[in-house]
């Protein structure tokens, strides 16, 4: 189930990612270090964009609680 | 040493206001059409045009000119030498001619109509708010707004006419942005509340910012502790603002106090602030019997008459601080052949405030998002494309027969 959780995770960076131009991520490259500015690039739109899809599939705000910077972090407050 | 007037890092440079002065010397004419793309030449130009008391036109990048207004663009208007040498002898000499400039900037704000309202602003409205003395002398400012815009502008008064460093924080990312605060020992920061929260966590606290200022969104009390946390001996200001006003309020928690002086010229009504005309900066965009303003800023409202900046009425939404006005996106979406019927809205989050998201019923099957999103591109901001976008069969309907936002 978490596996299953944190692959939907991925599949939705990926996804914000991919409508980058030009698109800055590979499936296999995202990793639980992985870190959302510095790594991926996400502006704060893009990172706002995130939320609202991660929202959307687990009823959480990710930054409601202050900014999240890593992969492993959103798992953290996704509980996943 | 030589005084630094402005570090632009993405522009790759830095001027002191030694050598503007000799640039503005040399500067034979002046553009009044003014596009935020550079800052230094946006701010050698806008200079000029305030020794010279004329009419400038600040607009972003991607604004598309009235057609009255096009011809002027890219066209230098001649300036009175006499008075823009005289002007230029020292930096006393320029503080004093731009402190009495009659110049007047025109700003385009986005009205209930799709056509954007012009509204031209004495300068002398502005220079109001700025602050000048001794105890603003070592001011080093992060300048973390668009420059075309009001907020913008009253930041590079503030530092400029105090003779302050300005160093452009403007689209930088965090580890730069915390590079820059150390190195350049920041002392004062006015930026958005996402600008902000984007920093956080900081790693480190910076103990040589005295002033941090917040404006263009709603703020919390979580925003501020972390800001007290960050910035220990700074200062927090929350600041009140539109384009058609300037600076209106100012208070140091989350509540703003209405001033005393103006009182008679604020009102609430169904929880939107509205403005006595006599406090906009242009009275000419209303109607001549109008009386009041309507700002679109819905405000909850304390006991004690104190109220808190809510958010947007529903056809204007905030996005990171920036206003985006639902119908110039669905005009773009009109552009769209393809597409039969859209919903336009916004989502909330706790990062921007708002993203844009819109669903759309397609006449053509073919058309992909990436299609739509890129075609939205050629016509719009970045923050004002749609960042989530949904291919529905039925767009929802409020009971009266107007599409939902």
């Amino acid at each position: 189930m978490l596996a299953e959780a944190r692959q939907k995770v991925i599949e939705i960076i990926q996804l914000v990612c991919e409508e980058k131009s030009p698109p800055v991520a590979i499936l296999e490259e995202i990793k639980e270090k992985t870190h959302l500015r510095n790594d991926l690039a996400l502006d704060s739109l893009e990172l706002a964009e995130l939320t609202v899809r991660l929202e959307d599939e687990f009823q959480i705000d990710i930054f409601e609680d202050g900014v999240i910077e890593t992969v492993e972090e959103i798992y953290q407050r996704l509980s996943i | 040493m030589k005084s630094l007037f402005l570090v632009d890092l993405p522009g790759g440079y830095s001027i002191s206001y030694a050598e503007l002065l000799d640039l503005l010397r040399q500067q034979k004419g002046c553009n009044v059409i003014l596009r935020a793309k550079h800052l230094r030449p946006f701010y050698q130009h806008l200079i000029l045009a305030m020794i010279n008391d004329l009419q400038v036109y600040l607009v972003d990048e991607d604004f598309e000119l009235p057609l009255a207004l096009q011809e002027k663009e890219n066209t230098n208007v001649l300036i009175n030498k006499e008075k823009t040498t005289k002007a230029l002898e020292t930096w006393d000499t320029l503080q004093h001619s731009l402190l009495h400039s009659k110049a007047t900037l025109s700003l385009f704000t986005s009205g209930t109509t799709a056509v954007p309202k012009q509204i031209n602003y004495p300068i002398g409205r502005l220079l109001r708010n700025i602050r000048i003395g001794s105890k603003y002398a070592a001011g080093r400012w992060a300048f973390c707004y668009h420059p075309a815009h009001m907020a913008g502008l009253q930041v590079f008064l503030q530092a400029f006419l105090n003779h302050n460093l300005l160093v452009n924080f403007f689209g930088l990312d965090k580890p730069l942005i915390l590079d820059l605060l150390e190195r350049f020992r920041i002392s004062h920061i006015s930026a958005t509340p996402t600008f902000y929260r984007l920093l956080f966590p900081t790693g480190q606290i910076y103990d040589k910012v005295q002033g941090v200022s917040i404006g263009g969104e709603r703020s919390s009390p979580k925003l501020h502790a972390r800001l007290h946390e960050a910035f220990p001996n700074a200062k927090l200001y929350n600041l009140f603002a539109t384009t058609e006003t300037g600076t209106l309020f100012a208070s140091e928690g989350d509540y703003f106090v209405i001033p005393k002086a103006i009182q008679s010229k604020v009102k609430f009504v169904n929880n939107e602030l509205l403005l006595h005309r006599d406090l906009l900066a242009d009275p000419g965009i209303l109607n001549p019997e109008q009386e009041w303003y309507q700002t679109g800023d819905t405000v909850i409202i304390d006991e004690k008459g104190r109220f808190q900046f809510a958010g947007r009425k529903k056809d204007t939404i905030n996005v990171a601080g920036y206003r985006v006005k639902l119908v110039e996106i669905e005009e773009a979406l009109d552009q769209i052949p393809g597409i039969q019927q859209y919903r336009v809205y916004g989502r909330k989050n706790a990062l921007t405030g708002n993203i844009i998201c819109c669903d759309v019923k397609l006449l053509d099957p073919d058309l992909s998002i990436a299609t739509i999103k890129s075609l939205l591109k050629e016509n719009l901001q970045a923050f004002k494309v749609p960042r989530i976008i949904k291919i529905v069969d039925e767009i929802s309907m409020t009971h009266t027969g107007k599409i939902k936002r």
